[in-house]
């Protein structure tokens, strides 16, 4: 283990230029040096949108120091806006570990590719509770490190399931304003070269406050008021405006492209198949999945479910390993499916593409829920593996700005649960949704867009679409 | 299930329901209890609480399939203009087997329904005996009178998840 550095250590960082750690944070490098920390350099922070955007190479490691350092920037606003509050600056100063650690630690619950990983099976759709999992594993030695620290690790799991009494801390890492959004959108812009996601981070971060939560004020009991973290009103506003732009110009071009997520459709098309082949006769499993690492067979037999220890020998490394002898598979699928992710095939020699693209984003919901009857009715003929429907509406994780800005019909119509919210920073004040004093929000709400596509291989594509068609028609 | 077929199936089943609150906790405990719900639920200021819910709510809305009417500090949701479109899809076979116990979440107060919700969400994060009134109690204070009652009918669903019959006499 590391020891306590003397002099605060700085780290070089593409995005925040420079990421220090006082020495009084001495403990985070232990923190860092841990497996779960360290193995999330060998996950890419984008998926597979590196098939896209070739400079998408990122980690999940680099991302965690950036949340890390925003997070830090975030306290100090706050630290030095309420020095005068002695409630407020001693909370902040007694849950400054607490918060740090949460927010370096907040991804290390993720599998292999990342979100992507989540739609496969549903032991790993949430991939905070294997966060909190590791978090708590003593053998993993995160919880003795945040003891000897002073930090109770109870409550950075309770800041990362934002179950902390405190609910302005869980914000900090996690909500419309978390230094989570706020480092990714600035690190997968630079790092995909989609500069639309750029965004003025230094002045977003220097105007947060905090205000009361405008849902307490109807709870009829004000012991339930809260206080939440939000932009102050007066100079926050049009930075709200730009980091939701940046997040809607993002999502559309790099989290939702429909490239990325056709690589994403078949990455977890080939999955399935591997892992219906890996609950067969052990005979069969040298010609059907060669050469696959002994932990990846276990994850796909068990279904997702294995102890922490094996989860963490699970990287992007494994899975493109594995397909590396995949290749050979005597099952078709599985060699055709191997080969086009590891060479960014989409079509075969002959001119077909391997996968068909069928936007239902227009389709009316009954129409598009027949269709996805009709496919779950017949697996025989449709089986699993074959196609992926994908529909943004299904993709809270990628924190898209969709939630927030539907329907906005009015104030007293507003969803404000997961709203941006404007204070004036005095922390008897209701906080208001951001959409309330934004011309730009209120017509992006009454505009929304809607993305949802399904993804059908070859095999299947050619009646999918006439289902297609049949369905659209009636 | 998609939620094109089961949100109005539920609402079909249900008649209707007031108040946001209400619909987000009805489908977060039939979820817990074993319904094909497969919406993804975090913490808010009232519990658990989906986005992704939400959004299908708001497309079934602006499709005619869902009425979203205001009424009074509520928001009342109903059957649409173009829910027969639904009916008439032949998307149901007839009752689902959760629809007594749909109803009888119906019939309970949002706010009890929020302490229900909220207990079956603390469970299923690890926690239980003292932690879990102790964290209940920080989270929810004004909501304290339901705790011991919300309790057993949440370690109830837990235990009998999928099975209906008991499930019903359980809340």
């Amino acid at each position: 283990m590391s020891e306590t550095p003397k002099r605060g250590i700085v780290f070089r960082d593409p995005v925040h230029n420079l990421i220090h750690l006082d020495d009084d944070d001495g403990f985070l490098m232990g923190l860092i040096d841990t497996k779960p920390m360290q193995r999330l350099r060998r996950i890419r922070q984008l998926g597979v949108s590196w098939l896209t955007y070739h400079g998408a190479e990122h980690s999940r490691f680099s991302h965690s120091m950036g949340v890390l350092h925003v997070a830090g920037k975030i306290l100090s606003t706050l630290i030095k806006r309420y020095r005068e509050n002695d409630d407020v600056s001693s909370l902040l100063r007694e849950n400054r570990r607490t918060v740090l650690s949460a927010a370096l630690l907040h991804d290390i619950g993720h599998a292999p590719f990342s979100h992507a990983m989540e739609r496969l099976f549903p032991a790993n759709a949430d991939h905070e509770k294997r966060t909190i999992r590791l978090l708590k594993n003593a053998e993993l030695g995160i919880p003795g490190l945040l003891e000897k620290a002073g930090v109770n690790v109870d409550e950075v799991a309770s800041v990362l399931e934002k179950l902390h009494a405190r609910r302005f801390l869980c914000d900090i890492v996690s909500s419309q304003l978390d230094a989570d959004r706020m480092d990714y959108l600035l690190r997968d812009s630079l790092f995909t070269g989609v500069e639309y996601g750029q965004y003025d981070l230094d002045w977003v971060a220097a105007h947060l406050c905090l205000g009361r939560e405008p849902l307490s004020k109807d709870d009829g009991d004000a012991d339930q008021q809260v206080l939440r973290l939000c932009l102050d009103e007066k100079r926050g506003l049009y930075a709200a405006e730009q980091l939701i732009i940046a997040r809607f110009h993002m999502t559309m071009q790099v989290y939702f492209h429909k490239t990325t997520r056709m690589w994403e459709a078949l990455l977890l098309c080939l999955l399935r198949k591997a892992a219906a082949v890996a609950s067969e006769a052990d005979e069969l499993l040298s010609d059907r999945l060669p050469g696959t690492p002994p932990v990846l067979m276990e994850f796909l037999r068990n279904s997702g479910n294995v102890s922490d220890g094996d989860f963490l020998r699970l990287d992007d490394a494994t899975l493109t390993t594995a397909m590396e002898g995949w290749r050979a598979s005597g099952d078709q699928f599985i060699a055709e499916l191997s080969g086009a992710f590891l060479d960014r095939r989409k079509k075969l020699p002959n001119g077909e593409r391997i996968f068909e693209c069928f936007d239902l984003s227009e389709m009316n919901p009954v129409s598009s829920g027949k269709l996805i009857g009709s496919l779950e009715a017949s697996p025989e003929k449709y089986p699993v593996w074959a196609w992926e429907l994908d529909d943004i509406k299904k993709c809270g994780s990628y924190k898209d700005f969709f939630h927030t800005l539907r329907k906005t019909k009015g104030k007293e119509n507003a969803e404000i649960t997961t709203s941006i919210m404007l204070s004036d920073g005095n922390l008897d004040s209701i906080a208001e949704p951001v959409e309330f004093r934004s011309f730009l929000f209120k017509s992006m709400a009454d505009n929304g867009v809607d993305v949802v596509r399904l993804y059908a291989h070859r095999s299947v594509a050619t009646e999918i679409n006439s289902l297609v068609q049949k369905f659209n028609l009636t | 299930m998609h939620y094109s077929i089961i949100l109005p199936l539920l609402i079909q089943e249900l008649g209707q329901i007031e108040g946001r609150k209400k619909f987000q906790k009805i489908v977060h405990i039939l979820q817990c209890a074993g319904a094909p719900f497969d919406e993804r639920f975090e913490f808010a200021q009232f519990g658990p609480f989906s986005s992704t819910l939400k959004a299908e709510i708001d497309c079934l809305g602006a499709f005619g399939i869902l009425e979203e009417e205001s009424k009074g500090n509520t928001f009342v949701f109903s059957k649409g203009e173009r829910f027969s479109d639904v009916e008439s899809a032949g998307l149901w076979n007839g009752s689902p087997n959760w629809s007594g116990f749909a109803q009888a979440l119906n019939g309970k107060s949002a706010r009890e329904l929020e302490a229900l919700s909220t207990t079956l969400y603390l469970l299923d994060r690890g926690y239980n005996g003292e932690a879990l009134e102790t964290k209940f109690g920080e989270l929810k204070a004004h909501l304290i009178e339901f705790f011991v009652r919300v309790k057993m009918q949440a370690e109830a669903i837990c235990a009998k998840r999928g099975d209906w019959q008991s499930l019903q006499s359980s809340v």
